[in-house]
């Protein structure tokens, strides 16, 4: 019945459409519009059903088509509008066409392989997709923030509240252990890097090893991924692969997921202009408090001396020894308050032949710290032109993005120069933010004092850690429809691009700062970090297509091509230390080092073949395919690897009122993720200098030359059910997945002279269940409201290990004492294991045991104390439209899974936490405790009272304990809000525009949860597979407000 | 058309089907890379074992400081540093718990491959091959010498093979010691065929100190040296003949009685801020979360001695930036270590003043009692009393065997402070329990370990092949 219907979805998801007159037709024009307002439906699909007629509307709705003579049946689609067959009797030669709103999308285009797609549907696999309106519904520090809570199955979560990014998605748990753990990101056909470089702040805070070159960055950082260059503003939609059969066109670089990013393009006609201008700001909220300080005695006590050193000066300050007032020092410091805005102004327009799309945007993201924020000002331009009549169309795209970002310090360091950290250990009793006599700001006398501490405000004031990023990513399409005749269609595409960006990397701290003076811990003073990083990634993929129609109702198509893909990423980084003063080059330096890494360098060449076949009106939907790829990551650089997928569809239709239409969906597949960078090289590695000789040992870790790609197997069904007159929508997906050949790097036994092999083995299982709701639940002429829940949930497995394997802690931790994650076989990778002490039978005690009956404690343990895996993850989304007015927001729900608050380990070691003289009690301390502390301890010769912060610091028992610090990681929160008032369109008029729309956004504006610190779905260590429960001193949360005005003309 | 499509699709297939995916990685040299010159490979590689030494001997001054209460690690913000191997010691997770273990078997591991490199090539003539074979044997005793000193009863693994995953046993304490006197032995076997000078550059830590060791004859005193403190050690533990041989070993090294002048003679690991190179990083000026241990402070007339007065950051030291008492995890330290004032301030691996030592110690195990007691007075007068100052002493004129050890204890703690003696040294006397003396520590529930576990890790590979000998001392399900 629906002949040319694919043909038509797969060509114009090319940007193909035959615009061919029929010699012996006749010419029908019409127009479509919304039902509801009259509101004209740009780039709306018109077909003649059983005939040959194709056409297109454009932005002002209009079309024209050729169609048989006679009566014809004209279908009408579009994405957002539930489609619509019309009939033109054989006289009329004008229609006019009114589509109601599609809430759930169905009608929109998933894709199905790299030059196919199909409507949603009819989709095999659970597909998401978010839309433009929905990412910029507030601004978004970047694109994954944009993202949250609205990818169910997906994990998105920011690693801190820095302004520019700095985020993680993990789709359907975790998928690899040591490999790449992210997923694929591809926009307009481009792969795109995802890669974070560090800009040296390591050589600063010395979180890890600062002394050798490897030491000048490092992963504590607070890295930024290069996701947060791209301007949400100029993406049309995201769709999110979430499916091993929708993926597996990935093949060895799939088993994470793959999120497929499309730019806004042109729609032809006249130009039209549209301008954008956001203003608001960031504050910063949850902030941790202070204890209060009231006397001298109490500060000259703080435990581990941490007050003692600044004794002298306080005796000067309060002579009565009464402290009158408390700086809450954090409440001074992240208290920027200059606007943030954003800018976008975009224009597009063409003819029939020629489309094209210029935004252009600049955004100032000031972020809560003093001098921090992020800058980013991107170019998009997109053309589309067709040739012969269409039959070649050509698409070009170029992205020109400058983002530079200024974070300060944050997350863990050994310096006191990263904020959070530093005011732990330094009691408010002194007003940091202030200049002595000389000019210089006051210096930190706790904790030390001298150049073992700093003074965060002056640090912030003089520190400078920039990121400067210049990126260009271009994507050129082409297609050619070789050959249509009959039932038989053809066609080559050839899909391809570069992604380039610079990051360079440019810190500067003075030799004058209270850290560095007269040296820092290191004995250098002043130091400078360039780093230069290069990335440069493009690929290109050809493809043919075949589709064959042989009567009304079946088709098949048939996909056939290769596709080359190459990544490079190097790094060159240059330091000094020991500056000259005022001299910020690395040439000066009493010391100077430098690394040259390349971090990735990695080609990929794939086969693809691939069969869609729909059948039975549309009602049965097959696919199957399967990739070879291989790599030069591989073991084997000749071998090619196989990657094939399956998966169907049938909807049973027209079941009555109740239930509408019932899809019932399912597959399998089986997708690679390929070896790290080096996995197969068997190395020597250079040892450290000495006596002027650059030396040769051992590679730690041994090489494997026969490694492979882990291998992902996955079977999935799922069902949709839209019901109650088309009112309601139920997607649910269970999956089961299983990961083989894991990339792991068991230890070797320490006596045997190196620390790791690299192999391939073990097994991992995912089992999770995604679930949908939506809901039309009025749709008038004044009033719309759509309702939509998720849910979704996943299980991990560590099935087993191979034997000569030991257990292993999950790379990226602090050890026993703050908990990681452990694989180790029949556990579960979100366990959180740590020291616990047991009783004489090895049962775990309560919680403070240590304090409360240490002659009870027989031994500790490290095992398993938690469990970092929510019990679900629920988000919730709606949108009320009333008149002129729309309120539209994003809610989510995470409920349990621990975090390791090593954040307040510090406040209560520093005794500086807002609580730490609170009384004990069940409710304060929550469960799991034994409460029966002794009144007072003995620190020295002093004898104190036993209060919250002293007892739970104490029950941790610098490690012994790892329950004392671990919370529930349970929040509900809202993630955006808009309400925006579009103004009649008299008023438009009068000023000369087209629309005019005022917004009220706002981004995290409420957080529901009791944990202690800033935000649960922090983590100290970036982006990390394990390990994402670690929340140590991060850049404070902050929620945005902002006041969006748009017009268009 | 089609025909034409197909046949270029086909073709551009097979273009890429036979296109090369070798990319070489350039971020670490190559065993193939290296051997393009052998010589030079050999050479680094050696030298790799020298750096590599040296880099594992800061921690290990650092930890056998903390187990034998020289000093406390009071690392800024985390007190685990001194609670590990003060109080949770039976921990095999704990900090510093399974120290010297698999940094010195890296290092084995070093030397393991340096040898088979050397005995494969033919870029190398027989004696250059010797000269090779010295160093690295007596380096690879020097190695699992720190291992076993860290390790005590435990014992230690002294084999390696080609398999880095083999589960090789673990030798008793006693057995460790004999292993690597005959480890010695054979490099000095080794040395004497060296000819006149080595083939790879020996840094100047064989030859500042002031003694020739950067040619095979000078290296063959030092590897005598270690032989004597070898002997010595098992001559303590009850090996009758031993303090003899430590004697005889003693003859061939650069020991004179010791003067003011004399006492630092040695052989040094060396430091330099030059790129990719190491600072030593228990110096005052790189490491300022070292405190003085009290029981040292407390010593009686140890504010007198120069010793002290050198190697502490007092005023008058080479460390004169004023300081502050630290108080962590319950203890307070008072006063910082001087030892090594500099950031580049070479650390000794053995030196003439602890020759004279060991001298002592062996002539009184031997029978020569005036001579041990004129060793002893010499070091006191030449290291403790050079600068104005009076040397602590206890029993200057010992009358029993327990006297001489505990005036030797008190020399040695404090002209070898800070240079990996003291745990090991009272462990060997068995005078552990001195050790554990102090108040506040006794307060803040402190024991003495009689020896550093063995590292998790360790236990866990041993565990996983079966436990091949029995459940090591110390691992979970073992003998404490």
């Amino acid at each position: 019945m629906t002949r040319p219907l694919l043909l038509a979805a797969a060509l114009l998801a090319l940007g193909l459409a035959p615009a061919r007159a029929s010699a012996q037709g006749r010419e029908v024009t019409g127009r479509v519009t919304r039902t509801l307002g009259q509101v004209p439906v740009g780039l709306a699909t018109i077909t003649e059903v059983g005939g040959q007629g194709v056409a297109q509307s454009g932005a002002d709705g209009d079309f024209r088509i050729t169609v048989a003579p006679g009566d014809v049946r004209l279908l009408i689609r579009a994405i957002g509008y539930q489609r619509k067959e019309v009939t033109v009797k054989a006289g009329e030669s004008n229609v006019t066409v009114t589509l109601d709103e599609d809430p759930f999308k169905l009608e929109a285009v998933v894709v199905t392989g790299q030059a196919t797609t199909l409507e949603r549907r009819n989709a095999t696999t659970a597909t998401v997709q978010v839309t433009n309106d929905e990412l910029t519904r507030a601004p978004a520090q970047s694109l994954e923030q944009a993202m949250q809570g609205k990818v169910p199955g997906a994990t998105i979560s920011m690693n801190s509240g820095a302004p520019g990014g700095g985020a993680q998605v993990q789709i359907r748990g975790v998928t690899s252990i040591l490999g790449n753990g992210q997923p694929l990101f591809v926009l307009d056909g481009v792969i795109i890097s995802n890669d974070a470089i560090s800009d040296g702040a390591n050589s600063v805070t010395g979180a890890g090893s600062r002394s050798s070159p490897s030491g000048i960055g490092g992963i504590q950082d607070a890295l930024v991924n290069r996701l947060a260059d791209l301007n949400p503003a100029e993406i049309e939609s995201i769709e999110v692969l979430k499916s091993a059969a929708a993926t597996a066109m990935y093949g060895s670089r799939a088993t994470n997921g793959v999120v497929i990013i499309r730019s806004k393009r042109g729609t032809g006609g006249v130009p039209r202009f549209n301008l954008t201008s956001r203003i608001g700001r960031s504050t910063a909220y949850r902030l941790l408090g202070t204890r209060q300080f009231t006397t001298v005695t109490q500060v000259a006590e703080l435990p581990y001396g941490n007050g003692s050193t600044g004794v002298a000066q306080m005796n000067a300050l309060y002579p009565s020894g009464q402290i009158p007032f408390t700086h809450d020092y954090e409440d001074e410091f992240y208290s920027n308050s200059h606007p943030s805005y954003e800018v976008t102004g975009s224009f597009s327009g063409g003819t029939a032949a020629t489309q094209y799309y210029v935004n252009l945007t600049s955004r100032d993201e000031v972020g809560t710290a003093p001098r921090t924020g992020a800058r980013l000002y991107a170019l998009r331009t997109n053309v589309d032109q067709s040739f012969l009549e269409g039959k070649i169309k050509v698409n070009v795209g170029l992205n020109v993005t400058r983002n530079s970002l200024n974070r300060g310090l944050s997350n863990n360091d050994n310096t006191c120069t990263s904020p959070i950290y530093c005011f732990a250990y330094t009691p408010g009793v002194i007003n940091l933010d202030s200049l002595d006599a000389t000019g210089t700001y006051v210096r930190n006398p706790f904790n030390g004092g001298g150049s073992t501490v700093s003074n965060p405000f002056e640090t912030f004031q003089y520190l400078r850690v920039n990121e400067l990023v210049f990126r260009q990513i271009g994507t050129l399409g082409a297609s050619w429809a070789v050959l249509s005749r009959g039932p038989h269609q053809i066609s080559v595409t050839a899909t391809g691009g570069l992604d380039r960006a610079q990051v360079s990397g440019d810190l500067f701290s003075p030799s004058f700062l209270q850290y560095e003076s007269p040296t820092a811990t290191d004995g250098f003073s002043g130091r400078a970090v360039r780093t230069e990083g290069n990335i440069f990634n493009y690929n290109l993929s050809v493809l043919g297509t075949w589709n064959y129609q042989p009567w009304n109702g079946i088709s098949f198509t048939t996909t056939g091509g290769f596709s080359w893909a190459s990544q490079y990423n190097r790094v060159l980084r240059d330091r000094a230390r020991g500056l000259l003063p005022g001299v910020e080059t690395t040439n000066s330096g009493t010391l100077r080092d430098g690394s040259d890494s390349v971090y990735a360098d990695f080609r990929n060449i794939s086969l693809d073949a691939s069969e869609q076949v729909q059948a039975l009106s549309e009602r049965l939907t097959l696919g199957g395919g399967i990739r070879a790829d291989r790599s030069s990551a591989d073991g084997d650089r000749r071998k090619y690897y196989l990657f094939p997928r399956a998966s169907a569809s049938y909807r049973f239709t027209d079941l009555g009122d109740l239930f509408n239409e019932v899809k019932l969906r399912g597959g399998w597949a089986r997708t690679g993720n390929r070896p790290r960078y080096g996995d197969r090289d068997l190395l020597l590695r250079t040892g450290s200098n000495i006596g002027g000789t650059a030396t040769l040992v051992q590679a730690t870790v041994a090489g494997n030359a026969d490694i492979k790609p882990e291998t992902l197997t996955e079977i999935e069904a799922g069902a949709d059910v839209t019901f109650l007159r088309r009112r309601l929508q139920f997607e649910g997906t269970g999956y089961r997945r299983k990961i083989t050949d894991l990339l792991l790097q068991p230890a070797t036994i320490p006596s045997g002279g190196l620390t790791n092999l690299v192999v391939n083995g073990g097994e991992l299982s995912n089992i999770g269940l995604e679930l949908g709701l939506s809901a039309a639940a009025v749709q008038s002429r004044d009033v719309d409201l759509t309702l939509r829940a998720t849910f979704a949930k996943n299980k991990q497995e560590i099935k087993n290990l191979p034997s000569f394997v030991p257990r292993f802690p999950a790379p990226g931790s602090f050890g026993a004492a703050f908990g990681r994650n452990y694989i180790s076989p029949g556990g579960r990778t979100t366990w959180v294991w740590g020291n616990v002490p047991l009783d004489a039978n090895g049962n775990p005690l309560p919680i403070g045991t240590l304090i409360t009956d240490p002659s009870a404690v027989a031994a500790t343990r490290d095992t398993v104390a938690g469990d970092a895996n929510p019990d679900f993850v629920m988000a919730f989304s709606s949108s009320l439209r009333w008149k002129r007015l729309t309120l539209a927001w994003t809610m989510d729900w995470r409920k349990g899974g621990v975090v390791a608050d090593m954040t307040r380990t510090l406040w209560d070691e520093g005794g500086t936490s807002r609580d730490y003289d609170d009384p004990i009690t069940r409710e304060t301390m929550g469960d799991g405790w034994d409460l029966n502390a002794p009144a007072t301890y003995k620190l020295g010769s002093v004898t104190y009272p036993y209060t919250q912060g002293s007892f739970r610091y104490n029950s941790w028992s610098n490690g012994s304990d790892v329950r004392a610090y671990l919370e529930n990681g349970t929040y509900v929160r809202v993630r955006d809000i808009s309400l925006s008032y579009e103004a009649p369109s008299g008023v438009v008029q009068e000023l000369g525009a087209r629309s005019l729309r005022v917004t009220f956004q706002a981004r995290n504006p409420f957080v529901f949860t009791h944990y202690w610190s800033f935000d649960p779905e922090y983590n100290n260590f970036g982006a990390t597979n394990l390990n994402r429960f670690i929340d140590l001193a991060p850049y404070p949360s902050n929620r945005q407000f902002f006041l969006s005005v748009n017009v268009g003309w | 058309m089609l025909r034409k499509l197909s046949g270029m699709m086909a073709a551009v297939a097979a273009t890429l089907g036979a296109c090369s995916l070798d990319l070489t990685n350039p971020n670490a040299p190559t065993q193939s890379g290296a051997l393009t010159n052998p010589r030079d490979a050999a050479s680094r590689e050696i030298v790799g074992v020298l750096a590599t030494y040296r880099d594992n001997r800061a921690d290990q001054i650092r930890s056998f400081g903390s187990f034998g209460r020289e000093t406390y690690y009071m690392f800024i913000t985390d007190g685990r540093f001194i609670t590990g191997p003060y109080r949770d010691w039976k921990q095999n997770n704990a900090f510093e718990a399974g120290t010297q273990w698999a940094g010195r078997y890296g290092n084995y591991r070093n030397a393991y491959a340096a040898i088979k490199l050397v005995n494969s090539t033919s870029a190398l003539t027989p004696a250059e091959k010797a000269g090779a074979l010295g160093v690295l044997n007596t380096f690879i005793a020097l190695d699992i010498l720190h291992v076993t000193e860290a390790r005590g009863a435990i014992g230690a693994v002294v084999d390696m093979t080609d398999d880095v995953n083999a589960v090789l046993p673990i030798v008793s304490e006693d057995s460790a010691y004999k292993w690597i006197t005959a480890k010695l032995d054979e490099a000095k076997g080794n040395l004497d065929t060296a000819g006149a000078s080595f083939f790879f550059p020996m840094h100047a830590g064989f030859s500042a100190g002031g003694v020739a060791a950067n040619t095979p004859a000078g290296f063959g005193q030092f590897n005598r040296a270690l032989k004597a403190r070898v002997e010595a050690k098992r001559g303590s533990l009850g090996c009758a003949s031993c303090y003899a041989t430590s004697l005889t070993a003693l003859g061939g090294t650069w020991i004179s009685d010791l003067t003011a002048a004399n006492r630092d003679l040695g052989v040094y690991v060396i430091y330099s801020t030059a790129s990719n190179d190491l600072l030593n990083t228990v110096s005052f000026a790189v490491n300022r979360d070292l405190y003085v241990h009290p029981l040292i402070d407390s010593i009686a007339g140890v504010r007198l001695d120069d010793r002290y007065r050198r190697k502490v950051a007092i005023i008058g030291s080479a460390c004169t930036t004023p300081y502050n008492s630290r108080t962590e995890v319950g203890v307070t330290g008072t006063n910082q270590p001087c030892t090594y004032a500099t950031n580049v301030a070479p650390i000794p691996i053995i030196r003439n003043e602890e020759l004279v030592l060991l001298r002592a110690e062996a002539r009184w195990f031997t029978g020569d009692q005036v001579g041990a007691l004129a060793d002893l007075a010499a070091v006191r007068a030449s290291s403790g009393a050079t600068n104005g100052g009076t040397a602590a002493v206890k029993f200057p004129a010992p009358t029993s065997d327990d006297e001489f050890e505990e005036e030797l204890l008190l020399q040695r703690t404090l002209s070898l402070f800070q240079e990996g003696h003291r745990w090991v040294d009272y462990r060997r006397f068995n005078k552990l329990a001195e050790l554990g003396t102090l108040g506040q520590d006794v307060t803040a529930g402190f024991t003495v370990a009689p020896y550093s576990v063995l590292p998790t890790q360790e236990c866990d590979s041993r565990k996983r092949a079966g436990n091949p000998g029995g459940i090591p001392r110390s691992c979970p399900g073992g003998a404490p």
